[in-house]
């Protein structure tokens, strides 16, 4: 499929790896081609060699142990796989520019940036100090930073993380390269900034040409970003197309699966939730080097062909390509495996699984938080310095009622997981109440702690480090029995076993330490930790936003799976709209330690009051191609400011595109009303009859 | 490029068998690495000297047994005699003890102050932690030697005194070492996890947050070990070593002015403490080897 | 504004660990067995009473202990240590007359070994299987494992005695007639073999520990940056990765400036080199406390300062520490 036209053509690329055990084929026979004006999105679960082939492309491949077996990188003609070190040179930075994922570490943190970004330019250029400088503010600019002469001159701890994003971005833009590679440019960020970032990507591209190479594991930031896509797995190109035609019509098993098992934000959510699709188990190791198609353990249609031999590439109208029997032309099995699909996985679950917390509500209010603040005194610089307090949390208050899902959305930094620690009493509060059933447990301690403890349990975010490497699976979910006391001695070992099987692990895996799991086998630990105890509120603090995709709908369905079967109230803390609005009953919108916005799930997608939460839903990407692209998107400025002794204002009043149209925004701390029947709001402009300032503006344009 | 997480993304789980406590399997590591095995044997061999030397070997190295400034090898006195006549491989064979029972007792004086201090400083924070770090700058500040010297003046030079004073003088590295440790290990969610489940303080130190910390304790411990068998050959060399208990370090000093006219009775004594050394720095380097999670990856 | 309030406080710390250190050798004076102006007289019993008399009277020894620190801290303020009874001299004097020695070894023997170990250490990574990485690993374990003072007395033997191109001991000839530059070098030909000695040890810490951090910091995201940004392999490792792995070399040489005063100790006593570590062991032979007690606060005194200055380079090289930031 050489392509004389592309810029960029990669053609039966293959990278193996020594490890340990032999040599693992991580990327096998892989072609695509990308060019001038284009963006290609790569999309896959992580450890499907996204970022190797990335780095094959920079030359970049560690060696050891790494090494190119086979194939041709062709840029404009040029074998890069054949250039010797200083031609690469030449290329790397000048031709081809590169941004990673973590901006907090990928810009050297003892050199200025004004100096890193001139350094670009002076090794390719050749240009003199102060005119490389002269360039590096330009393109500081040319990148939406404000005061980009003096920020120049600063380090990059001084700077937030999509603020770095962007330096590294106009680092790889100085030099007007052909092709920009961005792998996963803005997983670390949140979502407002990530759709700034993205608006700068497009933007960019339109002024100078540079086809773009974007890495992802998401299908929304693909269907935004992307013109081409394709999906990678276990070192494959399974599929790929043009992203309108092949998001619409995807007819690779995986890629369906892939877009599937994401709860995407509607904006008419409907009240019934069906439960979402499961991609079973994980990426296989790439040392076993099966005959069959590599989905095929995983693959809800597989059949005997799959497991004898490697799927061919079917080529499809419209350019689209698949890599699966079921794609064979003339073949007599159905032409759409979503109807295969959907018969083995969809329609069973929904008849074993009940929806979650659907239905009537319980009136019994199971958890009171009130007024709740959490500040953390700060360390003073010099003895002379004024006492200051990160105001973490700032005077929040909710219910949640018995056997439904309460949601805490927000961007990082905005006080969920201190309000979810302070609740659990594992922070200390500095002010209001806490109360459990008919207990006030805000100044509860000892004993009577312990026996609250039992009726509340927490799962945390990252399975990596949530479980003690020195335990085995089956005493980190004994232990708490035996510290809270929960149960008769002699029936707490049969009592795991019955909690592994709930969570989805097999008994006989409680012999197992942590290390030996995956990342989504160890949060089910977490899970089955969780309810060791027989608690009533579980506290999840981020739950899947570790974990693949994939793996994020298997721990979505077992707790909703295990809501219903032990009736249990969850409070769910996520910064995925599109997660919580799946999961949750009612949820509250955080900004900078207080709740700006509350609602039932119906409402607030719908009718969202506060404009922040129009802002947040508006930049998280659709996954519906075009749609978000001619959906008009509302700019937030900047980044979360600091909650170091906030001001007077309305906390959002900073970066909040109406602040200015009302002076009560910036010395009066809104209070949050009630609007509707449990719609409550925080801000000035929104009137009594909910009319929110984003409405009348759409009224006046309209007008 | 971190490989990590692909690679744990990638192990599929149907066909692991239960292993052992992640401890053990880092022993079993140990015992791949050549060099730590050597150390390991040539540690042993001194350890069986100190022990059985003296029953085999019978001659009293205090004693003057032949002329002074003997070469090796004169009389049968296989490595010499010294100035006053005094058999050298005695004075090997029996200082042996002094070194191993000093070093051993040092270290885990060192081991045990630095690791309670570093432990509550790093688990507790805030004005303790401060309180404890001010304390620790300040014996860092002092010159470990001399101020050992100092102690060991006023105090008497029995082995005991002197195995407390290098205690006293250079815990704070581990201390520190400690803390850091700690402080690390504090935030992981199982700590939080521990605790969400109603883990007392002490059992968090204890049960958590110590065993996660072993591994680079457990180096620094055997590494302590060879700089307090330096630290008491220093003293020793100085003059301030037990007077009734022959030790390497003495032998060197003792012999100072007349390492020109007798080098084998310097030589040899310093042989002795340099492989003695050289053993607890290689186990302490196979340790390293076998924590680390980076190296174990390939 | 901020540097200034940081050098302030510095410098307020520094204060106050040194009255700590005044504090405890008085501490120590009182703890040791028997009367303690018998230990300051150091004569193990042996002292006249006219002479105990003599040291009541200007410790005032019978005055209640806290007005005794008191007067004893009063003394150290104004310069005062005490008096050596054994060289019938005061300590300071005593001091005084001796710590250039000892600064010039160990200032030599530190920038010796930062200097040359770092370089070994950056060498050493670049192929960290290569035979000099193993070198280099070797080397840190047995310059590691030799006693220093042995070192010392094999140099000494190989070329003061065998090779004799080095003077067997002292800092200058006393008999030599020249110029400034003559004295000089002088010094400098005596200086060889203790610096040697001393830096041998530190040498072989600082090369493995630059070559781990080095291999650390190659390994980092911004490394791979700027591999991104085409900079070539020189400017990677001697501007991008050097800087950054530096930074543990400089902490390290900072927390070590008090065991390098305790090599300095040992060498100085083998090569009859005329610092404080010479004073302080013939002083401990004497049991001369006021003289061990002095050096141990001077001794003291010049770490703290050297650690001074350690951070405030640290602050240079590392800006997120210039701002209090982490
Ligand atoms: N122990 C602490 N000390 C000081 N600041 C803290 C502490 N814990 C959290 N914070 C700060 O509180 C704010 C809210 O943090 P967090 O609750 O973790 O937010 P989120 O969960 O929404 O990401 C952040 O600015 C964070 O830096
Ligand atoms: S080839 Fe078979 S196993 Fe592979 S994706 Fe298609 S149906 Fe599934
Ligand atoms: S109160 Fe003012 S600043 Fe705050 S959200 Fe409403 S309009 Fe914006
Ligand atoms: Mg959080």
């Amino acid at each position: 499929m050489s392509d004389t036209s592309a810029l960029l053509t990669v053609e039966n690329l293959q990278i193996e790896f020594d490890v340990r055990q032999g040599v693992a084929t991580v990327i096998n026979n892989l072609s695509f081609s990308v060019n001038r004006g284009e963006t290609l999105g790569i999309v896959g679960e992580s450890g499907c060699g996204k970022s190797v082939t990335a780095l094959a492309i920079m030359g970049l491949v560690p060696s050891p142990p790494g090494r190119v077996a086979a194939g041709r990188i062709l840029l404009e003609g040029e074998n890069l796989l054949q250039a010797d070190e200083s031609r690469l040179r030449q290329i790397r930075g000048n031709e081809i520019a590169m941004i990673f994922q973590e901006p907090m570490t990928s810009l050297n943190p003892v050199f200025k940036i004004g100096h890193q970004i001139a350094e670009t330019i002076r090794i390719h250029q050749g240009l003199g100090r102060s005119a490389a400088h002269r360039r590096a503010v330009d393109m500081l600019e040319s990148v939406d930073i404000p005061a980009a002469e003096k920020r120049a001159g600063e380090y990059p701890y001084q700077l937030s993380g999509g603020m770095r994003q962007r330096v590294m971005i106009a680092m790889a833009l100085a030099c007007n390269p052909k092709v920009l590679i961005a792998d996963e440019p803005t997983t670390a960020l949140d979502v407002t900034v990530q759709a700034q970032i993205f608006d700068l990507l497009k933007d960019i591209q339109q002024r100078t040409g540079t086809a773009i190479i974007f890495i992802t594991h998401d299908m929304g930031s693909i269907a935004e970003m992307a013109h081409r896509v394709a999906v990678m797995y276990a070192g494959r190109k399974v599929e790929d197309g043009s992203v309108d035609h092949l998001l619409v019509n995807p007819r690779h098993p995986y890629t369906r699966g892939l877009i599937a098992c994401v709860p995407h934000l509607e904006k008419n959510p409907s009240v019934q939730r069906r439960p979402l699709t499961e991609i079973p188990g994980v990426v296989p190791s790439l040392l076993l080097r099966d005959k069959g198609c590599p989905f095929e353990p995983r693959c809800a249609c597989a059949i005997q062909k799959c497991k004898e031999a490697m799927p061919p590439e079917y080529h499809q109208k419209a350019g689209h390509t698949t890599a699966c029997w079921l794609n064979a032309p003339g073949s007599d099995i159905p032409d759409s495996p979503l109807e295969v699909l959907k018969e083995s996985t969809l329609e069973a679950n929904m008849q074993t699984r009940p929806s979650a917390g659907g239905g009537k509500f319980s009136e019994e209010i199971l958890l009171r938080v009130n007024n709740l603040k959490i500040h953390f005194p700060r360390k003073r610089t010099h003895p002379f310095a004024r006492r200051s307090a990160v105001h973490a949390v700032d005077g929040v208050s909710f219910n949640i009622r018995r056997g439904t899902t309460f949601g805490i959305v927000g961007e990082s930094g905005s006080g969920k997981t201190t309000t979810a620690l302070g609740i659990m009493r594992l922070v200390n509060i500095t002010s209001g109440r806490v109360t459990l059933g008919n207990e006030d447990i805000t100044r509860m301690g000892g004993a009577q702690l312990r026996r609250i403890r039992r009726r509340m349990q927490f799962i945390f975010q990252d399975p990596y480090s949530s479980l003690n490497p020195h335990m085995r699976a089956g005493a980190i979910v004994r232990e708490p029995m035996d510290l809270l006391d929960v149960g008769e001695k002699s029936g707490r070992d049969s009592h795991v076993a019955d909690l592994f099987a709930k969570s989805g692990l097999r008994p006989e895996q409680r012999a197992y330490f942590p290390h030996q799991f995956s990342g989504g086998q160890r949060q089910r630990i977490g899970v089955a930790r969780a309810l060791a105890s027989q608690p009533d509120l579980l506290v999840c603090d981020e739950p899947v936003s570790a974990l693949d995709v994939a793996i994020q709908s298997q721990i979505l369905n077992l707790l909703s799976d295990l809501q219903a079967e032990f009736n249990l109230t969850y409070l769910f803390i996520s910064h995925d709209l599109g997660v919580v609005q799946y999961l949750c009953d009612e949820i509250a919108v955080m900004y900078l330690g207080r709740i700006v916005e509350q609602a039932d799930r119906i409402s607030l997608f719908k009718s969202p009051l506060h404009p922040y939460t129009w802002a947040l839903l508006s930049a998280v990407p659709s996954a519906k191609p075009g749609q978000s692209r001619t959906g008009k998107r509302i700019h937030l400025k900047g980044d979360t400011p600091s909650p170091i002794d906030p001001g007077p204002g309305c906390r959002f009043a900073q970066r909040c595109p109406f602040a200015e149209a009302d002076a009560k925004c910036i010395s009066e701390m809104p209070a949050l009303r009630e609007i509707k029947k449990g719609h409550r709001v925080a801000c000035h402009q929104v009137t009594d009859d909910g009319i929110a300032p984003q409405d009348e503006l759409s009224v006046k344009l309209k007008a | 490029m971190r490989f990590s997480k692909e690679k744990t993304a990638g192990r599929d789980l149907d066909d692991v068998v239960p292993v052992d406590h992640p401890l053990k399997e880092m022993w079993r590591m140990f015992f791949k690495n050549r060099a730590a095995l050597f150390g390991l044997g040539l540690l042993l061999t001194i350890i069986l000297m100190a022990l059985l030397g003296p029953l085999l070997y019978h001659i009293d190295p205090f004693e003057i047994v032949w002329a002074p400034l003997a070469p090796p090898g004169e009389e049968g006195y296989l490595l010499g005699t010294d100035y006053l006549g005094r058999d050298i491989l005695a004075g090997i064979i029996y200082g042996a003890k002094a070194t191993l029972v000093v070093g051993t007792a040092a270290a885990l004086c060192t081991v045990c102050i630095g690791v309670t201090v570093g432990a509550v400083a790093g688990f507790y924070g805030g004005w303790v932690d401060n309180a404890l770090m001010r304390v620790t700058e300040f014996f860092q500040v002092l010159p470990p030697l001399l101020f050992a010297m100092v102690l060991v003046t006023l105090f008497s030079p029995k082995l005991m005194i002197i195995s407390i004073s290098i205690g006293v003088v250079s815990w704070p590295g581990v201390a520190r070492l400690t803390r850091g440790e700690f402080l690390k290990i504090r935030e992981r969610e199982y700590v939080m996890a521990a605790r969400s489940i109603g883990s007392s303080n002490l059992r968090i130190i204890w049960k958590v947050i110590l065993p996660n910390a072993l591994p680079p304790l457990i180096v620094t411990a055997t590494l302590i070990i060879g700089v307090a068998i330096l630290f008491e050959a220093g003293l020793s060399y100085l003059g301030l070593s037990d007077p009734n208990i022959m030790s390497w370090g003495f032998m060197i000093g003792s012999s100072r002015e007349y390492i020109f006219e007798s080098w084998w009775a310097v030589t040899f004594p310093g042989v002795a403490i340099f492989l003695t050394v050289l053993a607890v720095s290689l186990v302490g380097d196979g340790f390293t080897d076998a924590f680390n999670p980076k190296l174990r990856q390939l | 504004m901020r540097f200034l309030a940081t050098l302030f406080r510095r410098l307020m710390y520094a204060f106050f660990l040194l009255v700590a250190v005044l504090v405890l050798n008085f501490m120590l004076i009182h703890l040791a067995p028997g009367d303690p102006a018998d230990v300051i007289a150091g004569e193990m019993g042996g002292a006249t009473e006219e002479m105990l008399a003599d040291i009541r009277a200007a410790y005032g020894l019978d005055k209640p202990i806290a007005e005794q620190l008191f007067v004893y801290l009063g003394k150290v303020a104004r310069g005062d240590l005490g008096h050596s009874f054994y060289f019938n001299q005061p300590v300071t004097d005593l001091i005084l007359e001796r710590v250039g020695a000892t600064i010039l070894l160990v200032i030599t023997a530190l920038a010796l070994s930062v200097f040359a170990g770092t370089f070994l250490g950056v060498l050493a990574s670049r192929k960290p299987n290569g035979f000099f990485s193993h070198f280099v690993t070797v080397f840190s374990l047995l310059g590691y494992a030799a006693p220093v003072f042995w070192t010392g007395m094999m140099l000494l033997i190989l070329f003061a005695s065998w090779v004799p191109i080095f003077p067997v001991s002292g800092m200058y000839n006393v008999a030599l007639n020249g110029g400034r530059l003559a004295r000089a070098f002088d010094i400098f030909h005596h200086l060889m073999l203790p610096m040697l000695t001393l830096a041998i040890i530190y040498l072989a810490q600082y090369s493995r520990l630059s070559r781990a951090s080095m291999l650390d910091v190659l390994g980092s995201d911004y490394i791979r940056t700027a591999r991104a940004k085409g900079v070539s392999e020189r400017m990677i490792i001697y501007k991008h990765a050097l800087k950054n792995a530096i930074l543990p070399v400089v902490t390290m040489a900072g927390l070590q400036m008090s065991y390098l005063f305790s090599g300095a100790i040992l060498v100085e006593t083998v090569f009859n080199w005329p610092g404080l570590g010479r004073l302080a062991f013939e002083s401990i032979l004497r049991r001369d406390y006021p003289t061990i007690l002095g050096i141990l606060f001077f001794s003291t005194f010049i770490v703290i300062s050297a650690n001074l200055l350690t951070d405030l380079s640290y602050r240079l090289i590392d800006p997120r520490i210039h701002a209090g930031a982490k």
